[in-house]
């Protein structure tokens, strides 16, 4: 029998049990920000990195294989390969690229949420996704990068984000669906990262996939009301995961034998290929939409006894790339709202820093005094 | 008769819909930013502050509703209401504008709320207290990262002071309410008398001027009418619907 619990994926008890408040997590966010330096640091200018005087072994360098092989993790001052340094930039910046742009299409509902309490989660939820793509620009910035270059490489469309976010939010039901399956995908492949070989990133994964167990949990809360409303309710619940469950499978990457070999899983980055994780998902998700009623847009899935898993249809890889490569829906849309939303702010960024620089050179006269609240 | 039941025991209804309107109206003008703050730093800890006006807003709704006893419920008083029938503090729906007159329209409204909190501090009523309390915490968080902020732009570079000080011409003909605003248990005259404390220390700091005070008041019944219409677009859509 399939229950409401039963539904969700149990990847690693010590990630999807504890229960998360939302609103304790993200007030946890701003006290971290409240105990930052009384000046902000926004955005540092690219500095030296201490790594930068250690040795850089080769790729293949036996005993920095053989510390990854003994699922010892790698810290900022350990010496690593120039192209394992490399390949984490790359993914853990893509990935808070993702957190960031994935604010858009959720945040346009914020403000005709249906009712105050879908209100207040979402607006919860998609600040969560802000503080996780903080924490990963931190991880970024142990390797010796700043967020600020990490930026202009997003804004000048050198860095890519997910694609997924690249779709338009056209109802509320989107809103459930993006919870429920979007970010059910994004658990599937980011619960490995967790015991990735580099520490801050995994550290960081921990935290970001005990919230995205929520998220998940309010999407599907989102559609079971719809399911179990109105017609027309049902009606747009059902439209939406029709729109969402392609796409949603697209999120895990061209199939294995198109995909570009990396050494990421000599490097205990990538733990589980792209079909691997693409079959788990639709493994875990297809008794989810029958608890709910929903009808999967695929006359072949079917249960294969064999294999053990669902077989399904095949996945439309020109769609894939037309959207990977700017021709998505809301590509431009997205885009354009991040450098809007950053240049827009560049004065606000550089009165801090002109403030913090005055204060410097007046601190040591003059204490600050401080603003009765 | 309903309408004469006071909320919390001791607070009239028109009085308990001000500041659940106004804390509602904040929230979602602080909501449209989310995503599109100047630094990720500014888009949470706004959104910080939204959700404890939102949070603010739906415990005094709820209170009205259960007051009232004739089937309201929060979303019954946030979404099915007439825009004319709000009577929020006219500086919550006023359009967001740039950075400089958010942060100041926060610093406004956190120093109004914190003497509105304080001033219930020795009420009998335990759950207003304990509300009252809670939401003084609330909004002194607000104020102080409001204030950093306004200390920043007037004393950072000269847009920043620029644009600090054409938010509050902008701003200035909506102060008048927040100082005569009689509100039961909290005396306009004593409360007017510690908000402009705070906000003159900070101006100060600010190297800014102190507050001045028109006697024209602004109106932002359009803006609260495009507001509400979109936030309540989808619940009116589907009024008999669930969510």
């Amino acid at each position: 029998m399939i229950t409401f619990a039963s539904c969700f994926v149990r990847c690693e008890a010590t990630v999807t049990s504890v229960p998360i408040d939302p609103l304790k997590a993200t007030f946890w966010i701003w006290v971290e920000y409240r105990r930052q330096k009384p000046e902000p640091v926004l955005m540092q200018a690219e500095t030296a990195h201490p790594a930068d005087a250690l040795r850089r072994p080769e790729r293949n360098d036996p005993a920095f294989l053989a510390k990854i092989a003994a699922e010892q993790k790698i810290e900022p001052q350990d010496e690593m390969p120039d192209d394992y340094r490399k390949h984490l930039v790359r993914q853990i910046s893509q990935h808070a690229h993702s957190e960031i742009v994935g604010m858009l299409p959720e945040g346009g509902w914020i403000t005709r949420a249906p009712s105050l309490k879908r209100k207040e989660v979402l607006l919860a939820k998609v600040q969560d996704e802000g503080g996780h793509g903080l924490y990963l620009y931190a991880a970024a910035e142990t390797l010796g990068v700043s967020r600020q270059s990490l930026l202009d490489a997003l804004h000048s469309g050198r860095a890519k984000y997910s694609s997924i976010f690249n779709y338009a939010t056209e109802t509320w039901a989107d809103i459930g669906m993006i919870g429920w399956l979007v970010d059910g995908a994004a658990i599937m492949n980011q619960v490995p990262l967790c015991r990735c070989s580099y520490g801050p990133y995994a550290r960081a994964m921990i935290r970001i996939c005990k919230e995205e167990s929520f998220h998940q949990r309010q999407g599907f809360d989102i559609v079971r009301s719809l399911v179990e409303g109105t017609t027309e309710q049902k009606a747009m619940a059902q439209a939406s995961f029709e729109r969402w469950w392609w796409p949603t499978l697209m999120m895990f990457g061209p199939h294995d034998s198109d995909s570009v070999h990396t050494q990421a899983s000599d490097w205990g980055i990538k733990r589980l290929s792209n079909d691997e994780l693409r079959q788990r998902f639709v493994d875990v998700t297809v008794p989810q939409a029958a608890y709910l009623g929903l009808t999967i847009p695929d006359p072949a899935l079917c249960w294969n006894a064999e294999r053990g898993h669902y077989d399904f249809g095949p996945l439309d890889w020109d769609e894939f790339w037309r959207v990977v490569k700017g021709g998505g829906p809301c590509n431009e849309a997205r885009l354009s709202a991040r450098v809007t939303a950053f240049e827009n702010g560049a004065w606000v960024r550089e009165a801090a820093a002109e403030h913090a620089r005055k204060r410097k050179f007046e601190r040591a006269a003059k204490p600050a005094e401080k603003i009765a609240a | 008769m309903a309408a004469t039941t006071l909320v919390f025991g001791v607070l009239p209804q028109a009085d308990a819909l001000r500041l659940a309107d106004t804390c509602l109206l904040w929230a979602h003008r602080l909501s449209e930013w989310c995503g599109h703050g100047p630094a990720i730093e500014e888009d949470i800890a706004l959104t910080n502050t939204a959700l404890d006006a939102i949070g603010q807003a739906r415990a005094l709704y709820q209170a009205v509703a259960l007051a009232r006893g004739d089937g309201s419920s929060e979303d019954t008083l946030a979404y099915f209401r007439d825009p004319d029938e709000f009577c929020n503090l006219s500086i919550a729906a006023v359009a967001n504008g740039d950075y400089a007159q958010t942060v100041l329209r926060s610093l406004y409204l956190s120093a109004w709320f914190i003497s509105v909190w304080e001033g219930f501090a020795h009420t009998n009523a335990i759950e207003l207290h304990r509300f009252a309390a809670e939401s003084a915490k609330a909004a002194r968080m607000c104020f102080r990262h409001a204030s950093d902020w306004a200390v920043r732009f007037g004393d950072g570079t000269g847009e920043s002071r620029a644009r600090m000080e054409r938010a509050l011409l902008l701003l200035e003909p909506f102060v008048l309410e927040l100082l005569d605003a009689e509100l039961t248990g909290s005396p306009a005259q004593s409360r007017s008398g510690s908000f402009r404390q705070r906000i003159d220390a900070c101006f100060a700091q600010a190297t800014l001027s102190p507050l001045s005070v028109g006697s024209s008041r602004g109106s932002s019944a359009a803006e609260r009418r495009a507001l509400l219409t979109e936030m309540q677009s989808l619940a009116r859509l589907h009024p008999t619907a669930r969510w």
